[in-house]
């Protein structure tokens, strides 16, 4: 008798069958590994413990950063907004959310300038001072920026860098196939373009990093029951779930080896400030 | 508790840190076993993560942040493990150090060995949503906050995670239906 099975339930006792407790090997390792750790402080490092070589250039490359920095501030005139301060506490990659530095503090050698080494195209970028932007997870496809808001677990604004592969056949939906984009930049902007869902404007070209890019400024409208959420790119993640149907998208498309890499930012109004600060880190975006 | 312990270890206490170990090493190697699916990697994983949190901690501002804090550097060192070394073992049962683990009799072998290739098919961070949210049962937005994405970013990995199990389970049902009609 074929008796039909729940998969769920299947699932569920497959991912509970492991082990839950920690081999005393690993332990052990791990005691024996803290001995041979150089605990970061809070302030600067006192004298006498023993660093990396690595850490040491990173320290270095920070402190040359900084002084430059310094030195700028005193030296040069101060227009409005291009000052370089220190970031605010809460605004340093360095705070206490972790972030891809713990794992490899050497690719952002100091908490405005910043290598995204582990995307598929690396890029180096520089945080606008005083923006509160922290660097928020990285991988090979996408990297994050965001604005945490002090004291909660929330954000305030993000920009997203990805390398996508296409677009969807119906962005109404999660499962729809994959469409290719050939062309350049302006292949994606089109492809915002048929959507019913959204309304382009403001197509400007320009530059990122010496290399031809296309901008665009998106609204999503006309929520209904037969597109309850918007699936732009052929990867994974819904704009309308991560932002909101009132939100009010930008998206910059540059062409960087033949693959499509965007930078996609958004704000519930028109909010010209962080639109200018977004844009102030994209322009500072230069691909190796 | 954990609280203090973390006050103290961040004041440098090991004793207190050896504490956090014991207090949270089992929950993280379950976790990272079941990203990984690899006992020595998971063993790398929570090593790493641990060792990471150790020389950081003095820079944690809030305590009470700590397991969270501590779960996303867990969940980069698996990312860290599944893509240096990306050779994936199908494993039919789990192997770890420490004791004989039943096998559950609602599973089969062929289930499990579908599952296991399933799940091998799935990316690390579609892995990683997937297990924090229902094998260790953070809500979707203490998820999100681990992995460092929105909340409807952590819906679709678990979404597209568990549509393929379920096809693999679906599959290998239809299988041995097959089989045995034939």
């Amino acid at each position: 008798m074929n008796q039909l099975r729940d998969p769920d339930v299947i699932i569920a006792a497959w991912l509970e069958d492991g082990p839950d407790d920690l081999p005393a090997a690993t332990r052990r390792s791990i005691v024996v590994g803290m001995r041979a750790v150089s605990r970061r402080r809070p302030g600067p490092l006192p004298g006498g413990i023993q660093m990396p070589s690595i850490l040491r250039l990173a320290v270095a490359a920070a402190l040359v950063v900084a002084l430059g920095a310094i030195t700028l501030t005193v030296i040069a005139p101060r227009p409005a907004q291009v000052g370089i301060t220190g970031p605010s506490e809460s605004a340093s990659p360095t705070a206490a959310s972790p972030t891809p530095r713990l794992i490899d503090p050497s690719r952002t050698p100091s908490p405005l300038v910043g290598t995204a080494s582990t995307f598929v195209h690396p890029f180096t970028y520089r945080l606008p001072a005083d923006a509160g932007l922290v660097v928020d997870g990285g991988d090979p496809t996408w990297y994050q920026f965001r604005v945490p808001i002090p004291g909660t677990e929330h954000w305030a604004n993000s920009i997203i860098v990805r390398r996508i592969t296409g677009g969807r056949a119906d962005p109404c939906s999660e499962t729809s196939p994959a469409t290719l984009l050939s062309g350049g930049p302006d292949a994606v902007i089109r492809y915002l373009e048929h959507i019913p869902q959204l309304i382009v404007t403001e197509k400007p070209a320009t530059k990122i990093s010496g290399l031809t890019a296309s901008t665009a400024t998106f609204t999503p409208h006309r929520k209904e029951a037969a597109c309850p959420d918007l699936w732009l790119w052929a990867e994974e993640g819904s704009f309308t779930q991560n932002s909101s149907w009132d939100a009010i998208g930008k998206i910059t498309v540059v062409d960087v080896g033949g693959d499509h890499v965007i930078f996609m930012t958004n704000s519930p109004t028109v909010d010209v400030s962080w639109f200018a600060t977004a844009q102030e880190f994209i322009d500072s975006v230069k691909f190796e | 508790m954990t609280v203090g312990m973390v006050e103290r270890a961040r004041a440098g206490d090991e004793l207190a840190f050896e504490s956090l170990v014991d207090l949270h090493g089992g929950r993280c190697f379950g976790i990272a076993y079941r990203i990984l699916r690899d006992a020595d990697r998971a063993q790398d994983a929570v090593q790493q993560a641990f060792l990471l949190a150790w020389r950081e901690l003095a820079r944690l501002r809030d305590p009470e942040r700590f397991e969270v804090w501590l779960h996303r550097l867990l969940v980069n060192a698996c990312y860290e493990e599944a893509r240096q070394r990306r050779r994936w073992i199908s494993r039919v049962a789990p192997i770890p150090d420490d004791g004989p683990v039943m096998a559950d009799p609602v599973v089969s072998v062929d289930d499990r060995d579908a599952l296991e290739r399933a799940f091998q098919r799935l990316t690390p961070e579609q892995r990683a949503a997937f297990v924090l949210h229902h094998h260790a049962g953070f809500p979707l937005d203490v998820t999100a906050e681990i992995v460092g994405v929105p909340v409807g970013t952590v819906k679709s990995r678990i979404h597209a995670a568990t549509r393929g199990l379920r096809a693999a389970i679906l599959a290998d049902e239809q299988i041995g239906t097959e089989v045995r009609t034939a």
